[in-house]
């Protein structure tokens, strides 16, 4: 197992090193000067933005640039704003509440997509199947941001049982609705898939011979079923927590919380490169962490993974 | 050989051994009556069905599926919707008055008029072909380019397959509506189709790789393939002759399901308003601009909203039914 | 036997119908037969002929859509067809066990070994005893020392009781055999047995101090034990991808006899494995059973087999039952003209019964004339061969018998492919990064095959021959040693030479469902190597399809078809074509006929015979199946990891194997022991 996990960490270095550099590419390299811009109408004293420009190692070639910004990642000096606010506070400011919203999305996407997707594997082509298959349809159909929409509108505003939005610093009650709406198509995926797998698993040879070992179907349903049908889903609910992360750009943006999201929109606007950069790096960061821990959830979940690659 | 090799296969009978002498001697020894269970000839060819490949296998499964039809009517509809958008309104979509500000529908202008006064139902309708041609412009070359590289990663392996593997890691490490935001700020206002289609294929093409990576190394074993390789046909020819077209369904099916959420995806990016510039109509705008008025005019978010599930839906019913026709055991994804 | 007790299962008139959206199908039609407690009973039938649906029936287990829709099913006087659900689960494991067929799908991957027969053990909740225990206790009474016939006596040794009763003992300078002491396994009453034999005068005291009975855990592995699974207790801790096919099946069937089942319902338990392991388990598997007084259903294609293993056979045929009665009646006396076929296409029983028919004819003739056959085997080619048997020389061999017929004309007596000290290593990637083993699959291999004869090559899983076979079909480049094809080495041919050298050598692979291209149509697929190599206009390849599928059997109709449409036979001539399109002059058949059913089977092996004899072709045959071996080739060369073992003139090495491994192979043939000819074992009916 530590060999295993060995392996995947080595893995992941030219990863993270590729993903940040193309990153970094991306945010850098495109047309336009933000230093020329900082003052605004009126341009830029040339000595100052010199200045600027030497102190963000702007002059320097890319790659030195991004040598420098690696090295920023690794000593926890993320920079500042280039209106002078560091960009560690910025990050810490905006990632608690994201990373809520996140884990509840995946609390509620993971708790009901195994549950009616288990009733919907285990009696496949029945009534509870086919409606939730049309469901599951029509929610990967809403776009989130229009989940969203809909959501604040009946729920919050016609029915008013939630806050419509949530503001600063919300509570779990307030983040209950923005993370259905997170939650939503993901959980038409989780469904979906624990549904195929369920009915797949229950057609397993060894499904047979564990009913022949005299099991109640109670226990061949939880603990062979439900227990080798979990595998796949494991893996996408962890590969999942990254992507929800990233979708609460969105999320964000229609309940106006003040998460990553809210942040690099703003960073965004605000031509904050830096910011950008960071905000970005972190998202990335954690999705391919939890990337890594999906290959560990997975090798102990199969015992054959550990010995296998 | 030890038995006669006079006798052909097909002649072999009841007529070739002499019943036992005493078959009732036993009287626990039952045999059934010849005449009840007829025998025919060993592993005959019945000639009668009419032929069918895989695909068309594929097809006739289709063609029974409700779901199916359901999904082709639909797109086929959107389809037209976005080609020829003035056949089914002559309002123009750009053409607003604040006079008509927030007014109610009345006849000529179903849906009614939004903030800046223009007619509702013409942009719903003008907005289809941006989703469209994003959707499938996108899906065309993010396949492409998914294809390319699984396969070659997967048909050579070795040292291709470890670089194309890492750049797909690393691909596979940025979530795509991520950067997107990203690059698609630096177009801002200047964005068009093209630089959306562009952006979506450059960063989505990894799941269609990997797919087609593991199909195609699933397929470069079979025993068809050695034989092929034994008959004197080249690696890259045996690549595009049999391993591709056995290698393609999931990647069809992938590429469809794809579909849907890239139009999800360009509609995200315009309600961001990183996408489709004012310019051009587009439901992710109309949305975002709806919000502004969803309290007092929620109608104005649901008719975009509406058509743009509508289409997303048509789409993901498509993928659907091609799956389900193309491999009954696929996976999502 | 006692004919008149009552029957523990009692099928009567069972039908099985399969519903479908699209279909229905009847899959058991009528079936009856009973099975007396402590019987055994096999039904056979080839693919298709509803002998696992019936198995399946009896516990419940069918498929989605199969429904027991007539007749009845009585197990110990319980009516089972269309019983609950619960009434199953009570009867399964503790009533009727089941071994299943393949044993890499039927045991959950993420649980342990011991976990999975624990499973069983307490979901029925039992504990055992064993019929050698009456056997043991009679023993006693002529031991020293007093027992009692209690529960207490049948407790079994835990790992802690044990390791102390072994330090007692070494303490006193006594030694017992570690079998002798099973963990979970043995008894009290049969380790008292065992001290008192070790002449302890206190072995009461001793067994009852120490045997005080065990945890499921210790009888887990005890179970295992059981079963013939060694080191069983370190074995129960591991998974399944851990184990080795026949490892697996043991488990399976410690499993299955957990709960001591009266019926044990085994669905083609060993299809899956080697022909040698497949003789130990079923030997094991029967001896236990009948320790154990448990009933055995056995569900088998393989007519010798069942024939072996059970008093009475079943022969099914398109779901129903065509004859019934005692094994070896029905192999010497079948009246239904299907299971005379069967009898006659069973390559074990076929040769075997030949031979014991015309003793004294040559046996082995060769296709073609009939001159050939005659001049095959003289007494003294088989002294000849006597020289060689490891090194393969065979140049004052079997030359003489080839005769200069028909297949003269292309210099029937020359090596045309001569492989020597072939070796090829893998390197292995090991578990830690950067190190690797080598693994020599195929270790100084040679072996010489003459113009116009069929050589095989024979071997377990992981013998390497099919190894040799892609490295002969310049697949696969060899570590060292030469392949010497026509008196050119292919090794040096470049790669207009290596295009032209595929023309004469073409294979045909084992599986009918993974050879041939599923998106070509048969024609594209026949066409193909003609259009390779570029022979001939689009008319002639047309012709030249047509011509081919017509030497194959099949219909030129056959042709706008697609593989997924032909059975496996059928798939098997359309490879067979596929091979002959280019005219090659030897073809490597690599376990060719080795998934096919007995009957298609027989019928192939006509076709490549029949084929051989009209184009003069050499046949290089790969197959782990020794009963084939013995139908088609002249010259036989036994593999076991990676070298050859023994070579020679097929009926040679069927007469008088010299080596303990080719014998092995040989008594494996299932149906091998069985003498069907009627001049050794009693014939009632005679």
């Amino acid at each position: 197992m530590a060999k295993y996990l060995g392996k995947r960490l080595l893995q992941l270095i030219p990863v993270f090193f590729g993903a940040t550099l193309l990153i970094y590419a991306l945010v850098f390299l495109m047309p336009g000067d933000p230093i020329a811009a900082l003052g605004g109408d009126r341009g830029l004293n040339e000595e100052v933005a010199a200045r600027i420009r030497a102190e963000r190692h702007l002059d320097q070639p890319f790659l030195i640039q991004y040598l420098y910004y690696i090295k920023g990642i690794f000593t926890l000096d993320l920079g500042t704003t280039l209106n002078a606010r560091p960009v560690l506070e910025v990050v810490a400011n905006a990632y608690p509440v994201t990373v809520k919203l996140a884990l509840m999305a995946l609390a509620i996407e993971a708790v009901m997509g195994v549950a009616t997707g288990l009733i919907a594997g285990l009696r496949k082509g029945g009534v509870f199947d086919s409606t939730f298959l049309v469901v599951s349809l029509v929610v990967i159909a809403v776009p989130t941001f229009v989940m969203g929409y809909v959501l604040q509108f009946f729920i919050g505003v016609k029915l008013g049982w939630l806050p419509p939005t949530a503001g600063t610093d919300p509570g779990f009650k307030s983040l209950l609705m923005p993370a259905c709406a997170l939650a939503a198509v993901s959980y038409a995926y989780v469904l979906r898939l624990t549904r195929v797998s369920v009915f797949e698993t229950s057609t397993a040879d060894f499904v047979r011979t564990a009913t022949a070992k005299g099991l109640t179907r109670h226990r061949v349903v939880s603990h062979h079923i439900l227990r080798n049908s979990l595998i796949p889903v494991v893996t996408f609910l962890g590969a999942d927590l990254g992507a929800l992360m990233g979708g609460a750009v969105v999320t964000e943006g229609v309940f106006n919380i003040h998460g990553v999201g809210h942040a690099l929109l703003q960073a965004i606007r605000q031509m904050e490169p830096s910011a950008v950069v960071s905000l970005v790096t972190v998202l990335v960061m954690v999705y391919m962490l939890s990337n890594l821990l999906v290959d560990l959830l997975y090798a102990a979940l199969d015992p054959r993974i550990r010995y296998d690659s | 050989m030890t038995r006669d090799h006079s006798r052909a296969a097909d002649s072999r009978g009841p007529a070739d051994k002499p019943p036992s002498k005493q078959p009732a001697a036993r009287q626990d020894h039952f045999f059934a009556d010849p005449d009840e269970v007829v025998l025919g000839a060993v592993d005959t060819f019945d000639e009668s069905r009419p032929p069918s490949s895989l695909w068309s296998d594929a097809w006739s499964s289709l063609r029974r599926q409700p779901l199916f039809w359901v999904a082709t009517a639909l797109t086929l509809l959107i389809i037209v919707v976005a080609l020829f958008p003035g056949l089914f309104s002559s309002a123009d979509p750009q053409y607003c008055t604040l006079t008509e500000h927030l007014e109610k529908p009345r006849a000529g202008h179903p849906f009614g008029f939004d903030r800046q006064g223009c007619d509702v139902y013409s942009r719903v309708v003008y907005g289809a072909r941006a989703s469209v041609t994003v959707g499938l412009l996108a899906t065309l070359f993010a396949s492409l380019i998914g294809t390319v590289i699984g396969a070659t990663a997967g048909y050579y392996g070795g040292w291709a397959d470890s670089i194309l593997a890492r750049l797909t890691d690393i691909f596979y490490a940025i979530p795509v509506i991520l950067a997107a935001i990203v690059v698609m700020q630096v177009f801002r206002s200047r964005a068009t189709v093209f630089s959306v289609v562009v952006v979506i294929s450059l960063f989505a093409w990894v799941n269609v790789a990997r797919i087609a990576r593991g199909a195609v190394m699933g397929v470069k074993n079979a025993d068809f393939i050695t034989a092929a390789t034994a008959l004197g046909v080249s690696r890259f020819r045996i690549l595009l002759r049999h391993v591709l077209p056995n290698a393609v369904a999931p990647i069809i099916v992938t590429a469809t399901t794809q579909l849907g959420t890239f139009i999800v995806l360009e509609a995200t990016l315009s309600f961001l308003g990183l996408g489709l510039p004012s310019s051009i109509v587009s439901w992710g705008q109309d949305i975002s601009s709806a919000q502004a008025n969803l309290r007092t005019d929620p109608a104005l978010l649901f008719y975009p909203a509406g058509a743009l599930a509508l289409t997303v839906l048509a789409f993901i019913m498509m993928g659907d039914a091609v799956r389900d026709a193309l491999d009954p055991k696929a996976v999502r994804r | 036997m006692n004919e008149t007790s009552a029957p523990l299962l009692a099928i009567k008139d069972l039908e099985v119908t399969f519903r479908s959206r699209t279909s229905t199908v009847h899959a058991v039609r009528g079936v009856s037969f009973d099975l007396e407690p402590g019987g055994s009973l096999a039904i056979v039938g080839e693919s298709g002929s509803g002998k696992s649906t019936c198995a399946h029936a009896i516990i419940n287990l069918l498929p989605g859509g199969g429904r027991v829709t007539g007749g009845s099913i009585k197990f110990e006087g319980q009516e089972l067809a269309r019983a609950p659900e619960w009434t199953f689960v009570k009867v399964r494991g503790s009533g009727i066990g089941l071994v299943p067929q393949d044993p890499m799908s039927n045991l959950n991957p993420v649980y342990r070994i011991g976990s999975q027969v624990k499973e069983a053990l307490k979901a029925n909740g039992v504990d055992v005893s064993r019929s050698t225990f009456k056997a043991l206790v009679s023993q006693l009474d002529n031991m020293p020392g007093s027992y009692e016939d209690t529960p207490q006596a049948r407790l079994y040794l835990s790992t802690q009781g044990r390791a102390a009763l072994v330090e007692e003992l070494s303490q006193r300078g006594v030694e017992l055999p570690s079998r002798d002491l099973v963990v979970g396994f043995t008894t009290r009453v049969e380790v008292q047995a065992r001290l008192a034999a070790a002449g302890l005068d206190d072995a009461a005291e001793l067994a009852s101090k120490y045997v005080t009975g065990t945890n499921a855990t210790d009888r887990v592995a005890g179970l295992l034990a059981e079963a013939g699974l060694p080191d069983a207790a370190r074995r129960a801790r591991q998974f399944p991808h851990e184990f080795s096919g026949g490892m697996r099946q043991r488990a399976l069937i410690a499993m299955a006899l957990a709960a001591r089942p009266k019926l044990l319902i085994a669905d083609e338990p060993t299809s899956a494995l080697d022909v040698t392991v497949q003789r130990q388990i079923l030997d094991h598997l029967g001896t236990l059973t009948r320790e154990l007084g448990t009933a055995v259903l056995l569900i088998t294609h393989d007519l010798g087999l069942a024939a072996e293993r059970a008093e009475r056979l079943v022969v099914m045929h398109k779901g129903r039952v065509v004859e019934a009665g005692p094994s070896l009646q029905i192999l010497r006396h079948p009246v239904h003209p299907y299971t005379q076929r069967l009898v006659e296409a069973a390559p074990s029983l076929s040769s075997r019964r030949i031979q014991v028919a015309a003793p004294d004819l040559p046996e082995r003739a060769l296709p073609g004339t009939d001159g050939r056959a005659a001049d095959k085997t003289e007494p003294a080619e088989a002294d000849l061969d006597g020289a060689e048997t490891l090194e393969g020389d065979e140049s004052v061999e079997f030359g003489s018998g080839i005769d200069q017929g028909d297949g003269g004309a292309k210099a029937a007596n020359r090596v045309i492919l001569d492989v020597s000290n072939l070796t090829k290593v893998f390197r292995l990637r090991g578990k830690a990064l950067g190190r690797h083993s080598d693994f020599m699959a195929v270790d100084d291999v040679s072996i010489k095959v003459r113009r116009g004869t069929t050589v095989a090559l024979v071997g377990e899983s992981g013998s390497g021959k099919s190894t040799v076979a892609n490295m002969v079909l310049a697949l696969l480049k060899p570590t060292s040693g030469q392949i010497v094809f026509d008196g050119v080495d292919i090794s040096t041919l470049d790669r207009k030479e290596l295009f032209k050298f595929r023309r004469r050598v073409q294979p045909v692979f084992q599986d009918p469902y993974g050879s041939l291209d599923p998106m070509f149509s048969i024609y594209r697929i026949i066409e193909e190597p003609l259009r390779t190599h570029h022979v001939g206009d689009r008319k002639f390849r047309e012709d030249r399809v047509k011509e081919l599928l017509e030497r194959v059997a099949l219909p030129t109709s056959t042709m706008r078809r697609f593989p997924n449409e032909l059975s496996g036979g059928q798939r098997q001539r359309v490879a067979v074509a596929r091979a002959l399109a280019l005219d090659p002059e030897m073809v490597i058949l690599d376990e060719a006929v080795s998934a096919l059913d007995v009957l298609v089977q027989a019928q192939v092996l006509d076709l490549l015979v029949q084929l051989q004899r009209d184009l003069g072709l050499t046949y290089l045959f790969i197959t782990h199946d020794l009963a084939v071996v013995r139908q088609t080739a002249d010259r036989v060369y036994v593999m076991e990891a990676g070298r050859v073992v023994e070579s020679g003139p097929t009926d040679r090495v069927f007469d008088n194997p010299r080596q303990d491994y080719t014998r092995k192979l040989l008594e494996a043939i299932p149906g091998a022991s069985l003498d069907i000819g009627g001049w050794q074992l009693k014939d009632p009916a005679a």
